[in-house]
């Protein structure tokens, strides 16, 4: 097969098969959901669901991960699976006081173990560590006490466009991988959304909140700190699944759905946008003078 | 001006005895030195100090089936010890600059040293480490620990020497190439499988002896 033609297969996969396997795994696993517990809701069983599939969906896309991991981003994927369950004997706690400290710890846990390498240093300095620490707690803490709120499918469309823009700005900053990682939780987050549509008892609980931004801040924070995503799109971005505040005075479940994705997609296309600005200009004025003032075709055409 | 008191003495016995002693002195001082000298050059490799302006690290990468990318790490710095007397304790070790790597366009640098590739805030460096040297026809097979993004493997270099000797400044140098094909994945450097895992990697390599 020719380079162009595995190209082109290999972004179908990343983008559309992995997700859609790993998404047959949230419906099976919901389908036996529903027939176990008629009449109930089974928030654990959608956090289940989603820690696997977005475990899969990663791997597939990025790189079976070595144990121990060697490149901080392998430990992604273990995040992704272990760090939702301790938040399944939440899920009956309605008051904030008992999410935040174990949300702290976990996202303390995630930036220490990311950051380890170069933590103190020029590319990560504690202060900003300490600010992305805060505003991912923020976004975790309003993401968890919204989804309480909203319907579940609801939730799931909010995040899955504030990964679409995510996955865009990762992308157009020189992280493709990372990209494509975001363009599969977002694709894991859409099918979900429809999944629970069609299935209400899947409730959309605390740990699936966990599982869900596990992934999406860990992609996010890699792709600031060890890509080139700069950090006012970064920002924008990881706060964007606050949009789903706009669904909350909307009765209507498709509405709301809808209007939520919308929402939530404006702050993270933004930062798309603005992250596209910033590379663009980052790159015009140095390209001519690193070639001797030769003009250079953008590389990253495959045309 | 009076002559020397050696000469004024009459006594040639004396004479002829002091000059039997002074020639037992020159000869046992030549062999002394001698013997330090050979014992010395048995025993002491001579190191080099990697002199990065006559130094090439340069990567070969399949651009699709159309040409090459050819990228060149600017900055390679280390040493090695030669020992011609005993090659196999010889030593070798180099240090690569991941951020200094050049491909001639500057996104797709940024590209390679981020984290689709070398991850080079993580991972600054490359290196290789020798373990063991042995003599292969007129090359040396260098075998050692090359680390790359993190990953250690056992790596051996095909090494030829070029010349030795002394350059016009005084100092003396030993030059060296070699390739070597690496496949990046056994590096976890899996970003973008379309590129090609294959990468070939050549170097001239020259040193000046350290004083």
């Amino acid at each position: 097969m020719d380079p162009v033609t595995q190209l082109k297969l290999d972004t179908f996969l990343n983008l559309l098969l992995y997700p859609v396997l790993a998404l047959a795994t949230v419906a099976a696993i919901g389908l036996a959901a529903r027939r176990g517990a008629e009449g109930q809701t089974r928030p654990g069983v959608t956090a289940v669901a989603l820690a696997v599939a977005l475990t899969i969906s990663w791997v597939g896309i990025v790189a079976f991960p070595a144990l121990p991991p060697v490149d901080t981003r392998d430990y992604t994927p273990f995040f992704a699976l272990l760090l939702p369950l301790p938040f399944l004997a939440l899920e009956s706690r309605p008051r904030l006081a008992f999410v935040a400290p174990l949300a702290g710890l976990a996202v303390v846990l995630m930036l220490w173990l990311y950051l380890k390498p170069i933590m103190g240093g020029e590319y990560a300095p504690v202060d900003r560590v300490a600010q992305v620490g805060a505003l991912m707690l923020l976004v975790w803490l309003g993401v968890d006490r919204l989804a309480a709120i909203v319907p579940g499918p609801t939730t799931l469309s909010a995040l899955c466009f504030a990964a679409i823009g995510a996955a865009v700005a990762a992308l157009v900053s020189g992280t493709a991988i990372i990209g494509q990682a975001l363009g599969g939780i977002a694709a894991v987050m859409g099918v979900a959304s429809l999944i629970a549509w069609r299935l209400p008892r899947l409730a959309v609980g605390r740990a699936a909140v966990a599982a869900a931004l596990v992934p999406f801040f860990g992609s996010l924070v890699f792709a600031h700190f060890y890509g080139d995503l700069p950090a006012v799109p970064a920002a924008i971005a990881a706060l964007s699944p606050l949009g789903l505040a706009a669904a909350l005075p909307l009765r209507n479940v498709v509405v709301a759905t809808i209007v939520a994705g919308v929402v939530a997609f404006i702050p993270a296309g933004g930062a798309a946008y603005y992250a596209k600005q910033l590379s663009d200009a980052k790159h015009a004025a140095d390209a001519p003078a690193d070639n001797g003032g030769v003009p250079v075709q953008d590389w990253g055409s495959l045309k | 001006m009076p002559p020397p008191l050696v000469f004024s003495t009459p006594s040639s016995i004396a004479k002829k005895g002091f000059r039997q002693m002074t020639r037992t002195l020159r000869i046992l001082g030549l062999s002394l030195a001698a013997s330090t000298l050979f014992a010395g050059a048995a025993s002491a490799a001579e190191t080099y100090t990697v002199d990065n302006s006559h130094t090439a690290v340069l990567f070969f990468a399949k651009h699709f089936q159309f040409g090459q990318v050819i990228g060149r790490f600017k900055a390679v710095s280390g040493e090695y010890s030669l020992d011609e007397a005993d090659i196999t304790k010889s030593k070798l070790s180099l240090e690569l600059k991941i951020d200094s790597l050049d491909t001639n366009e500057g996104k797709r640098d940024e590209h390679l040293k981020g984290p689709d590739f070398f991850n080079a805030k993580q991972f600054p460096t490359a290196t290789f480490v020798s373990t063991a040297v042995k003599k292969a026809g007129d090359a040396l097979e260098v075998t050692g620990d090359l680390t790359i993004h993190g990953v250690k493997k056992a790596t051996t270099l095909k090494v030829k020497p070029i010349a030795k000797g002394n350059d016009p400044f005084g100092m003396t140098r030993t030059g060296f190439e070699g390739e070597l094909n690496i496949n990046r994945n056994d590096f976890g450097v899996s970003g973008l499988p379309p590129i090609p895992a294959d990468i070939k990697l050549m170097f001239s390599l020259e040193g000046v002896l350290k004083k």
